[in-house]
C-alpha cells in the first residue's frame, strides 16, 4: 500500500474510531469506574469502594425480584415471539393472497416506536377505561376481565404481552425469509417422497431455520436486556417493583434517586452479559462471511 | 507505446511463490501473450505491471521509466479485467470518458475523443446505454474503449475474451488482433487458451508455475517447443508424449516402448545417440505426424483401435500402442473400428526427443539439434 | 378437505392480523374522540372528527417534534455517510489490527446504552453541552455508526474489486474512487441506511431523557411520555400525540419498509 491510499484509510476511519472510541469505549471505562465508587453526585468527588456496589446489589431484596422477572420476561418474550414468529412464517409461506399487504401489516408494530407501544398498551390493558376490559365486557365475557397492569401478579405479563407485539412480525419475517432461500427443490423432493406439511416443516424445513433463530434469538436477547422504553411508559416496573428490570432499575438509582455508583454497577453489569451472548455471536458471523 | 521490461520478477502471496524470478522483454509495439493454465502467475505478472500488486523482487521498466514503485495511476498503463468492470451507474459514454474525466481534462476533448473511440470500436449508437443494457461484446468493446481513449504506454488485458460466448469469441480474436495493429500499440494480454495465444499473439511467453518456460514466436513455440510442457500445452489435440527407452541392436537402432520395438531411421537415431546420457527418453509426435493404414505397410507399426471420433471434416483416432494411446488425425475415409487393428508410421522428421527426467527437449527432426531455450 | 384448511389458515392469519391491528386501530380511532364519547364506548370508531385532542397534544408536543426533526435528520444523515466511508475501509483494503478494529467498532453496537449514559451525561456537563442539540445529536451519530459500518461492508463486498482496480489503473485515487464509483452505487443501500438511522433516532427515548431538561431541547419521545403522564385520564390526547409522534415512522415504512426489513434482514447475517 503506498503512502497515500494509508493516508486516506486513516483519514476514512478516524471519525468511527474517534467517534466510538469516546462513546462507546471511553465512557464505558468511566462508567466501570464509577460503578466502583459511592458518588451520589455529578460535582462532588466520591470515595472508591472497590465491589462494594456489587456486593450491595447482590445482597438487596430487589436483586431478587429484578433477576426473577429477567428471567420470566427474556423466557416467556422470546420463547413467545420465536413460536409465534416461526408459526407465521410457515402460514404466510402457504401462499395466500396479499401476502405483500400482510408482510406490511405484522411490521407495522416494529415500525412503532417503542415509548408508543407503551402508551398504545397500557391504554390497552388500563383497568377500568382500558380497551381489552371494554371489549370483554362488550362480548359479556365480564368474568375475565382483569387488573391487568395494575396488579403485582400481572404487570410483567402485560409488558411480555407488549413486547410479543412488538416482534413477532419482525421474527416471522426473519423465518419467512429463512424459508424462502431454501432450495425449492427440497419440499419438491420431500412431496415426491410422499411427506405430507406436517412432515415436511417439521423434518425438512424447520431443521435448516438455524440462521434465522440465531439472528432472531441476538436481536431478541439484547432488546430484553436493555429494555426501556417500553416498560418505562407502560408500567415504570412497578407496581411494587413487579415488573421491574434490569434496565428500570439502573434508571431509577441513578437518575431518581442519584445512587450513581450503585447505578452505574447495574448498568456495568448489563454491559458484561451483553458481551458474553454477542461477542461469540459478533465473531461467528463475521467469520462466516 | 513503450517496451516493458521485467527483470528478476518474484511475488510471492505467503508461503506460496506465484511469480519465480521471471525476466521478460517486451518490445515496443508488440502483442504479447501470457499463457499458460490457471494457476501458473500469468495474472500476476500482469497485475505488477498494472501496480496492482508489489513484486517482493526485482523491477519492472515501461519504457526506460523504472516504475516499480509507482502507483498504478503513475505507470500510464491502461486494463482490460476479465469481467470488464464496466461501472453500471455510468453510461458507456461515461465509462469511455471516465480516466480523461478523472484527468479533469476539457469537455470538447473528452468528447470528441469518446467520439472518435467509439468509432474505432463501432459502438456509436450504444453510447447512451448503461452497461446493464449491453451485450457482453458490446460490454467488452466499451472496457477496450475506456482503456484505447488515454492512449497509454502499454495495454494490459486479462482474459479479455474469456466472457464471450464461443461464436463471438473467435470473430472478437481478429478483431482484437486488427486494433492493435491500427494503434501500433504494446498489448499485453493473458489467456489459459492456446488458440487465442496463437492466432492473436506475435510472440508467447508460456507459463507454469510461475516461470516462463518459453518466450517465443507462435512458429517457436509450435515447431520448436523448449519442453514438454510447452509441448504438450500447444496444439488441438495435443503433441503424443511416448515413454521409451533407446537402444542398439545389431547396427539398428530402434525405440522400445514397453514390450514393442519401433526402429528409427539411422540419421536420426545416430544424432540422437550423441546427445543423450541415458536412454531413457520421452518420444513426442503431433497427431498430424503420425499416418495411419487399414493395412500392414513396410516400416509400420502395428497398433489396436482404441475409439474413433469423427470431426466432419477429418477423424481423429486414438489407437493402443502396447500400454500408451495415441491420437492420430485422419481422412474421414478411413474404415477400421474400435478393437480393429491398424498400422502407423511416423513422420520422423517432424519427431521430438525430450529427456524423462527434465522434460527439455534433446533433439527434434526438423534440423536434428537441441533448439535454444 | 383442502377448503377447510385454506379455511383455517386464512382464520388464524386475521386473527395474528387483528393483533398486530387492533391497538393501532384504537390508536387512531380514540385520537378522533371526545373524552364523552370515549366514556360512551372504547371501541366503536368515531361518529365525527373531533380535532381537539390534537390541537391539545400539539401544544405539548409541538416543540419537541420540531426538536426531534433537528436531532434526527442530521445525525441518521451524518452517521450514515460515516458508516459508508468505514465500511468502504473494511471491505476493500487489509491492514495490521483491520479485522480486531472492524469488531471493536461494530461491537459498539451491542454496547447497552445504559452501560455509558451516566458518563455522557457528565461529559456533556463538563464540556457544556448538556441540554443543547448537539449534545444528542454526537452520540446519536456515534451510535449509528457500528451498525452502518456492518451495513455497507456486506454490502460493497459485493462490489467486484476488479471495477476498483480498473478504476486505480484509469487514476483514481481513494477518495476518487468512494465518490465516483463507491458512492453513486450505493443509491438505495445509502437512502435504507439512512431511514434505518432516522428509524431508532427518532425512536430512540432514553438518550433525550437523561441529556435534555425540559421542552426547549427535549426529543418528541420524551413528551409524548410526558404527555402520557400528565394527561393521564385525556385518553383522546395521548393517543393524538402518539399519533403525531408516530408519524413519521408510518411515512417511512409505507415508502421503505420492503428495503427496510430487507436492510435489517441482509445487516444482521
Amino acid at each position: 500500500m503506498d503512502r497515500k491510499t494509508k493516508i486516506f484509510i486513516f483519514l476514512f476511519l478516524l471519525p468511527a474510531v474517534v467517534g466510538l472510541g469516546l462513546y462507546a469505549y471511553y465512557f464505558s471505562g468511566w462508567n466501570l469506574s464509577i460503578s466502583m465508587t459511592n458518588a451520589r453526585s455529578l460535582i462532588f468527588p466520591a470515595e472508591f469502594i472497590g465491589l462494594g456496589n456489587y456486593e450491595r446489589f447482590l445482597g438487596d431484596s430487589v436483586f431478587i425480584t429484578v433477576v426473577k422477572n429477567t428471567a420470566i420476561f427474556t423466557v416467556l418474550f422470546m420463547g413467545g415471539t420465536l413460536l409465534l414468529g416461526l408459526l407465521l412464517a410457515i402460514l404466510i409461506d402457504q401462499g395466500i393472497k396479499g401476502e405483500g399487504l400482510y408482510k406490511v401489516i405484522i411490521l407495522i408494530p416494529m415500525a412503532m416506536p417503542m415509548v408508543i407501544s407503551g402508551v398504545l398498551w397500557s391504554w390497552m390493558f388500563s383497568p377500568r377505561m382500558g380497551v381489552i376490559n371494554s371489549l370483554l365486557r362488550v362480548l359479556h365475557l365480564d368474568f375475565l376481565t382483569q387488573p391487568w397492569i395494575t396488579s403485582t401478579s400481572q404487570a410483567l405479563l402485560c409488558v411480555i404481552i407488549a413486547y410479543i407485539w412488538v416482534f413477532t412480525g419482525f421474527v416471522a419475517l426473519l423465518y419467512l425469509a429463512n424459508i424462502r432461500s431454501l432450495p425449492n427443490e427440497q419440499s419438491e423432493s420431500a412431496r415426491v417422497d410422499g411427506a405430507s406439511k406436517f412432515q415436511l416443516y417439521w423434518r425438512v424445513i424447520i431443521p435448516q431455520l438455524r440462521p434465522a433463530t440465531v439472528m432472531a434469538f441476538a436481536v431478541l436477547f439484547l432488546n430484553s436486556l436493555v429494555a426501556f422504553d417500553l416498560v418505562w411508559t407502560l408500567t415504570m416496573g412497578g407496581p411494587a417493583g413487579s415488573s421491574e428490570l434490569l434496565g428500570t432499575l439502573m434508571y431509577k438509582q441513578t437518575f431518581q434517586w442519584n445512587y450513581f455508583g450503585y447505578g452505574a454497577a447495574i448498568a456495568q453489569i448489563m454491559f458484561i452479559i451483553s458481551m458474553v451472548v454477542m461477542v461469540p455471536y459478533l465473531y461467528r458471523s463475521i467469520r462466516r462471511r | 507505446m513503450s517496451k516493458v521490461t521485467l527483470n528478476g520478477l518474484t511475488k510471492r502471496f505467503g508461503k506460496v511463490e506465484a511469480v519465480k524470478n521471471v525476466t521478460l522483454k517486451i518490445r515496443d509495439g508488440e502483442f504479447v501473450a501470457l499463457l499458460g493454465p490457471s494457476g501458473c502467475g500469468k495474472t500476476t505478472i500482469l497485475r505488477c505491471i498494472a501496480g496492482l500488486e508489489k513484486p517482493d523482487e526485482g523491477d519492472i521498466y515501461i519504457g526506460d521509466k523504472m516504475v516499480t514503485r509507482l502507483s498504478p495511476p503513475d505507470r500510464n498503463v491502461s486494463m482490460v479485467f476479465q469481467s470488464y468492470a464496466l461501472y453500471p451507474h455510468m453510461t458507456a459514454f461515461d465509462n469511455i470518458a471516465f480516466p480523461l474525466w478523472i484527468r479533469k481534462r476539457p469537455r470538447d476533448e473528452i468528447r470528441e475523443k469518446v467520439k472518435k473511440t467509439a468509432e474505432i470500436l463501432e459502438i456509436s449508437e450504444f453510447l447512451n446505454r448503461k452497461p446493464g443494457e449491453l451485450s457482453g461484446g458490446q460490454c467488452q468493446r466499451v472496457a477496450l474503449g475506456r482503456a484505447i481513449i488515454r492512449n497509454p504506454a502499454v495495454f494490459l488485458l486479462d482474459e479479455p475474451l474469456a466472457n464471450l460466448d464461443a461464436k463471438l469469441r473467435i470473430s472478437a480474436r481478429g478483431e482484437l488482433k486488427r486494433l492493435q495493429k491500427q494503434l501500433g500499440a504494446t498489448m499485453i494480454f493473458v489467456t489459459h487458451d492456446q488458440v487465442e495465444a496463437m492466432t492473436m499473439a506475435e510472440r508467447i511467453a508460456v507459463m507454469n508455475n510461475g516461470v516462463i518456460e518459453q518466450f517465443g514466436s507462435t512458429d517457436e513455440i509450435y515447431q520448436q517447443p523448449a519442453n514438454m510442457f510447452v509441448s504438450g500445452f500447444i496444439g488441438t489435440p495435443a503433441m503424443n508424449l511416448i515413454k521409451c527407452s533407446l537402444v542398439e541392436r545389431g547396427g539398428s537402432i530402434s525405440l522400445i516402448l514397453d514390450t514393442n520395438t519401433l526402429p528409427v531411421p539411422d540419421s536420426i537415431g545416430r544424432a540422437l545417440i550423441e546427445k543423450i546420457k541415458s536412454s531413457d527418453m520421452v518420444f513426442g509426435i503431433r497427431p498430424e505426424d503420425i499416418s495411419i493404414h487399414e493395412k500392414n505397410k513396410p516400416n509400420s507399426y502395428k497398433t489396436k483401435v482404441y475409439v474413433v471420433e469423427p470431426l466432419g471434416n477429418e477423424k481423429l483416432v486414438t489407437v493402443e500402442m502396447g500400454n500408451t494411446y495415441s491420437k492420430v488425425r485422419t481422412r474421414l475415409d478411413f474404415k477400421q473400428e474400435i478393437g480393429e487393428n491398424a498400422w502407423v508410421d511416423f513422420d520422423w522428421n517432424r519427431a521430438y526427443f525430450f529427456d524423462k527426467r527434465t522434460g527439455k527437449v534433446i533433439m527434434h527432426g526438423l534440423n536434428k539439434s537441441a533448439n535454444r531455450r | 378437505m383442502v377448503i377447510i384448511r385454506r379455511f383455517i389458515l386464512y382464520f388464524i392469519l386475521i386473527i395474528f392480523a387483528l393483533f398486530m391491528l387492533f391497538p393501532i386501530y384504537s390508536m387512531v380511532t380514540t385520537a378522533f374522540k371526545t373524552m364523552p364519547e370515549i366514556v360512551g364506548s372504547r371501541l366503536t370508531p368515531p361518529t365525527q372528527l373531533y380535532l381537539g385532542a390534537f390541537k391539545e397534544a400539539f401544544d405539548s408536543i409541538g416543540r419537541p417534534l420540531l426538536n426531534s426533526v433537528i436531532i434526527t435528520v442530521p445525525s441518521a444523515l451524518i452517521g450514515t455517510f460515516l458508516g459508508s466511508i468505514t465500511g468502504y475501509v473494511f471491505s476493500k483494503f487489509r491492514f495490521w489490527g483491520s479485522d480486531a478494529l472492524f469488531i471493536l467498532i461494530v461491537l459498539g453496537m451491542y454496547i447497552p446504552a445504559q452501560a455509558v449514559l451516566l458518563p455522557v451525561v457528565k461529559f456533556s456537563a463538563n464540556v457544556g453541552i448538556f441540554n443543547t442539540y448537539l449534545g444528542l445529536i454526537l452520540p446519536m451519530i456515534a451510535f449509528s455508526i457500528p451498525s452502518a459500518t456492518l451495513f455497507f461492508r456486506n454490502f460493497y463486498m459485493n462490489v467486484p474489486t476488479e471495477m476498483i482496480e480498473s478504476a486505480r489503473v484509469d487514476g483514481c485515487g481513494i477518495p476518487g474512487i468512494y465518490r465516483r464509483i463507491i458512492l453513486p452505487l450505493s443509491g438505495i443501500t445509502f437512502a435504507v441506511s439512512v431511514m434505518i438511522n432516522f428509524t431508532w433516532i427518532w425512536n430512540s427515548f432514553l438518550w433525550g431523557l437523561v441529556l435534555t431538561q425540559g421542552p426547549a431541547v427535549q426529543p418528541v419521545m420524551v413528551a409524548v411520555n410526558n404527555l402520557h403522564g400528565t394527561y393521564v385520564a385525556m385518553w383522546n390526547v395521548q393517543m393524538a400525540g402518539s399519533l403525531m409522534a408516530a408519524l413519521p415512522m408510518v411515512v417511512i415504512y409505507a415508502y421503505f419498509g420492503k428495503y427496510i426489513t430487507r436492510g435489517v434482514l441482509a445487516q444482521r447475517k
